[in-house]
């Protein structure tokens, strides 16, 4: 619901004293900027010479490297997420009843713990139990990957529910097999629905990747955060800017396209 | 499993630490919220866009960034306080906008008509946005709110990284001491935010249910 | 009952959504203790006539009067004239978190500034009155609609209106609540109340109307007396419409 449908319109007393607020309120953000600008400058924030430094193209390319491996995380567990995701979902709906339990098991758990326990039961776990090594690029995508294939399962049963009942009886009424029916009639539809979703999940993906940071795979904070180690607390406050705009325009190019999605698919 | 039984001393404190991460930083992000959404349905167009323009950033900013920035920048600049309440303050400025979102959908949820029944009684839009708009958008956005509050608990645990010793920080700790016991500390640590997160995720479907047939 | 005075005097209203007209140079005056029955195909403005004159709706131009006081503009003052005006919707858009009795009470509380006790005798009475009595402590969904309907006329009636709209009162009813609904609306005919009612329901239309407002495409077609409409309407489109709902 839009403001104005919470709201009589307006007549034209009521128009005039809206203007009026509103250039109250620019004064009074006004003044709070310029006091923010002022404080900012008085610790040396704003100095160019400062901000200089997001043009120098060795930090600029190591930015877009941090900037890539992040992309490259978000990539990989949102197609794991996705295959586990399915199965789990599948699972979930099985007839067999201990299947249906440890799916739903499965879901529940996972969706209560933060992801940086499960990228931890991964990357120390996993070395724990077998005694072989992990990279943290993997074990950072094992632990996003276990996290979300809980909400892309549920997000692949909503969309199964939702197909009208008929379509899978009447593949099954053809002869055709559980694998092939759910490979060619069924999946193709689910995807198509469940795709909004799945863009708004890789938006939470390339967030939640940032956590790399905390194993020490090198991703975009992570990259951030060694550029100021390297050259300097006065350049800290520009880097993390810098760093901050590529995670604002990746999220928002994402979420875009999953809104033009979702209006295209309804 | 002795290493989990000798520190429940240490585990409890962690955890309490949690709590009290997430009660006064899940009140301060309700009342952001709420502040952010009074400027979203408000009539000043410039309140609005200051509205969507913080939820477009700040949400879109990894939590891990702002607490790095919170705990590790805002220091080089000057500024003292403790971790814990670095920590309040990052994840406050991350989860306003998550709140405003739960509570702007609740009041989306508010049926047209009932906007209009309250203006043909003759109330008038102060009235109308107190009377009837607040208490039913408030209590539409109960379920997505305690979703709201389920995710920030979650994210608190990155606040164990950045030096509060709550519930995952606590765990690094004991991990480094014994390193034996690594996976029966993550188990317990694991049993201790899902003592939290599933009767929370629980009572958010059940109101949720309540609530779809009740109207 | 009914005398010269005109309760709604509607003058030249036109309304466009964007380009299309949904309202084309509508003349209508209604006088007191009048009963009009506006009917039409679907489609044909016969709601959004009904919702402007509360200016529920906006209207393009021209000039909407309630006792000769032209709607304001102010949200204010139109409050103030609304308060006056009674309105039953198709949705009964009881307030879903109040139970029955709270909804009957709510605006002479707010609105009007009643004492509690007094507005909750005079509620009970009204509720009694539609035949909901029983259900005073029950929210708005655990009724069925033609319940939730009789307790929204009560909750208009609470306000003691000069003017009674209803907005298709019982196009979303069940056939069988359909006329528990009705009685109460002709009996309110009875009692003198000015009223507009936007209808499908032709059996209602022909025994409670004074007079019959026959709309089509945006435009006030024909006018006329119930038997005359009825038996011999005078253009081609109301023959058509009837031909079709009789």
């Amino acid at each position: 619901m839009m403001s104005t449908e919470l709201y009589d319109r307006p007549g034209p007393i009521a128009r005039r004293r809206a203007r009026l607020w509103t250039a109250a309120a620019a004064v009074v953000a006004l003044a709070i900027a310029i006091w923010a600008v002022a404080k900012l400058a008085s610790q040396h924030v704003l100095d160019g010479d400062n901000w200089i430094v997001l043009t120098q193209p060795d930090v600029l390319s190591a930015l877009l490297a941090g900037l890539l491996a992040t992309l490259k995380v978000a990539g990989v567990s949102v197609v794991l997420s996705l295959v586990l995701g399915l199965f789990i979902a599948l699972g979930r709906m099985s007839k067999r009843r201990w299947l249906s339990v440890a799916s739903r098991v499965w879901i529940e758990a996972l969706r209560g713990l933060p992801e940086l326990l499960l990228i931890f039961f991964i990357y120390l776990g996993f070395p724990a139990v077998t005694g072989a090594s992990i990279s943290t690029f993997w074990a950072l995508v094992a632990g996003l990957v276990l996290y979300e294939s809980a909400s892309m399962a549920e997000a692949f049963r909503a969309g199964f529910l939702a197909l009208p009942k008929g379509q899978s009886e009447a593949a099954t009424a053809l002869g055709v097999r559980y694998v092939k029916n759910l490979r060619y009639i069924l999946l193709p539809q689910v995807i198509r629905q469940i795709l909004p979703n799945l863009v708004s999940e890789m938006v939470r993906v390339t967030k939640a990747s940032s956590l790399g940071f905390v194993i020490g795979y090198v991703e975009l904070l992570l990259t951030g955060e060694q550029a100021i180690e390297y050259l300097g607390g006065q350049y800290a406050v520009p880097i993390f800017a810098g760093v901050a705009v590529l995670y604002i325009i990746i999220c928002l190019i994402l979420s875009r396209v999953s809104h033009i999605l979702s209006k295209r698919l309804s | 499993m002795n290493a989990v039984i000798e520190n429940l001393g240490t585990f409890w404190s962690g955890f309490v630490t949690t709590l009290g991460l997430v009660a006064l930083s899940g009140v301060f992000s309700f009342l952001g919220g709420l502040l952010l959404a009074s400027f979203a349905i408000s009539t000043n167009p410039l309140l609005r866009r200051i509205s969507m323009a913080y939820i477009g950033l700040m949400r879109n900013i990894p939590a891990a960034a702002h607490l790095f920035f919170m705990i590790f920048i805002l220091p080089l600049l000057g500024v003292k306080a403790s971790f814990f309440a670095l920590a309040v303050a990052g994840i406050t400025v991350y989860f306003s906008a998550y709140s405003c979102e739960a509570i702007r959908s609740g009041i989306n949820a508010i049926g047209k008509g009932q906007l209009e029944a309250s203006r043909a009684l003759g109330l008038k839009n102060r009235q109308t946005l107190r009377l009837i708009v607040l208490p039913q958008g408030l209590s539409n956005s109960v379920p997505p709110l305690i979703n709201t509050t389920i995710a920030l608990v979650k994210v608190t645990a990155i606040a164990g990284v950045f030096g509060v010793t709550e519930l995952f920080g606590t765990m690094l700790q004991l991990i480094n001491v014994n390193d034996s016991a690594v996976i029966a500390l993550m188990v317990m640590t694991a049993i201790m935010y899902s003592v939290i997160t599933i009767p929370a995720a629980l009572a958010a479907a059940a109101i949720e249910r309540k609530v779809a047939f009740a109207s | 009952m009914q005398s010269n005075e005109a309760m709604i005097s509607i003058r030249e209203v036109n309304k466009y959504y964007g380009t299309f007209q949904v309202l084309k140079d509508i003349n209508l005056e209604v006088k007191r203790g009048e009963v009009v029955v506006v009917l039409g195909p679907s489609g044909s403005g016969k709601s959004t006539l009904c919702r402007t004159i509360n200016r529920l709706e906006p209207i393009t131009s021209g000039t909407v009067a309630i006792e000769g006081r032209v709607l304001p503009e102010e949200s204010g003052p139109l409050s103030e004239l609304r308060s006056e005006v009674g309105m039953v919707f198709q949705q009964f858009n009881l307030f879903a978190h109040m139970t029955v009795l709270e909804n009957v009470m709510f605006a002479p509380v707010q609105v009007r500034r009643q004492k509690r006790e007094i507005a909750r005798a005079r509620a009970l009475e009204l509720l009694e009155r539609v035949g909901v009595g029983a259900q005073k402590d029950k929210r708005p969904a655990q009724l069925s609609g033609g319940q939730q309907q009789r307790v929204a006329i009560a909750r208009a009636l609470a306000m003691d209106p000069k003017i009674m709209l209803f907005d298709e009162p019982t196009s979303s009813l069940d056939p069988e609540m359909i006329k528990e609904v009705l009685d109460v609306i002709v009996e309110l005919t009875k009692a003198g109340m000015t009223m507009v009612v936007v209808t499908h329901e032709m059996g209602f239309a022909q025994t409670a109307a004074d007079r019959i407002v026959f709309m089509a495409a945006g435009e006030i077609v024909e006018e006329s007396t119930p038997q005359e409409f009825f038996s011999n309407c005078k253009t081609e489109r109301a023959k058509e419409f009837l031909s079709k709902v009789l």
